[in-house]
């Protein structure tokens, strides 16, 4: 994940600095995930997932409507803790062949964001943030759980899931990563 | 209260107690380097640091000096390991007047001693992305109270507890989410030599 140059925040709290910071590393997350849903909605059409199962094509229409939700509520928590936005700088996802090579990037994405939100929850301390974030976790769980389904895999394969640090999480997902002011 | 009008406050004062005591009563210098772990009530956890102070103290048991202490963390999150955090800090710089009990020559070697005053507290945060870097200096009280205890003649050493404690109003805060933090305060525990000149 690219360093940015340091911008003043107009939150003069210290302790916000984690909340901060949490915030636009989830957002980060969530734009990558927002991005992959769109590449799959533009890329393919609903006939191209029948075979996946009637319902496959809306369920996806609405978790491209909820990362789109993740952005837009975790963006308002920065900005009314008064730090900086952390800014889209867009993807590297390949163009997808068909809906399975999509189905199997979406899997890799989506445990990795699970993990990651397992990971950072036990740092935050405000409690409207912690409601947030949990709420958020808890739907990328099941999206997580649905497209492992898709893919033959066990909806959930494990009793419990793996908290990862911000630095697993980036080696994973650092294939789709773009970094700010890199060419498109 | 500003922070400036925190430390003219503090000046006043020193300069009131020192006009008050014949100069023949400063009986010693104090200069203690200390070791130092404070509490962030709000993680839970233990932070370490340093510092020093230097105190005057009169025949009397009358005190006045000033202290200055780094805690290192002491904004960051228990699960360090989540390296989302580049560095935080607060640095406290205060002046205080207090007792302490006199010098025995003949019993134990202890010299117990209270405190109070004010200061600053300067808070750092910073994280890894570099999307947030805040500092603030707030103006802060403390009190505390320890002992010293003579090993040497000019040598000994010095443990203390103290609370500091903002004098920042919580509602100053631009923003909703963190109005509810409160004024920040934190226990500190320190423990070092102290080095003692004159008397």
């Amino acid at each position: 994940m690219a360093a940015m140059a340091p911008v003043p925040a107009r939150a003069q709290d210290p302790r916000a600095v984690v909340e901060v910071a949490v915030l636009n590393y989830l957002l980060r997350l969530e734009y990558l995930q927002q991005a992959l849903y769109r590449r799959a909605l533009t890329r393919f059409s609903a006939g191209d997932f029948t075979p996946y199962g009637a319902s496959t094509w809306g369920t996806l229409l609405m978790f491209e409507e909820q990362e789109t939700t993740h952005v837009a509520t975790l963006r308002d928590f920065v900005e009314r803790l008064g730090a900086p936005v952390q800014p889209d700088c867009g993807d590297r996802f390949p163009r997808f062949r068909d809906p399975a090579a999509f189905l199997e990037t979406a899997l890799v994405v989506e445990n990795a964001v699970v993990s990651a939100y397992l990971g950072v929850t036990p740092m935050l301390r405000l409690p409207q943030v912690q409601t947030a974030v949990t709420s958020i976790a808890t739907v990328e769980a099941r999206h997580s759980a649905f497209v492992g389904f898709l893919n033959g895999v066990a909806p959930a394969p494990a009793a419990a899931d793996t908290p990862r640090a911000r630095a697993e999480v980036a080696q994973l997902l650092a294939p789709y990563f773009r970094s700010c002011g890199e060419a498109s | 209260m500003s922070a400036y009008g925190s430390a003219r406050t503090l000046a006043a004062c020193v300069l009131a107690i020192a006009s008050l005591t014949p100069a023949a009563a400063w009986a010693q210098l104090h200069v203690d380097p200390v070791a130092s772990w404070t509490r962030n009530g709000d993680l839970g956890a233990w932070h370490p640091g340093g510092g020093a102070s230097i105190e005057w103290l009169s025949d009397r048991g009358i005190t006045a000096g000033g202290d200055v202490g780094y805690i290192a963390g002491f904004f960051d999150p228990p699960q360090g390991a989540l390296d989302l955090i580049e560095s935080t800090h607060v640095v406290t710089l205060s002046g205080q007047v207090g007792y302490a009990a006199p010098w025995r020559r003949e019993g134990p070697r202890l010299r117990p001693f209270v405190s109070a005053g004010v200061g600053v507290m300067r808070q750092h945060a910073r994280d890894r992305a570099g999307f947030i870097d805040v500092s603030r200096t707030d103006p802060a009280w403390n009190v505390g109270g320890g002992t010293r205890i003579q090993v040497r003649r000019y040598f000994g050493l010095k443990g203390e507890l103290r609370y500091f404690r903002s004098l920042r109003a919580p509602d100053e805060s631009p923003a909703e989410l963190t109005a509810g933090f409160g004024r920040l305060g934190f226990w500190r525990i320190s423990a070092g030599g102290t080095l003692r000149f004159g008397g």
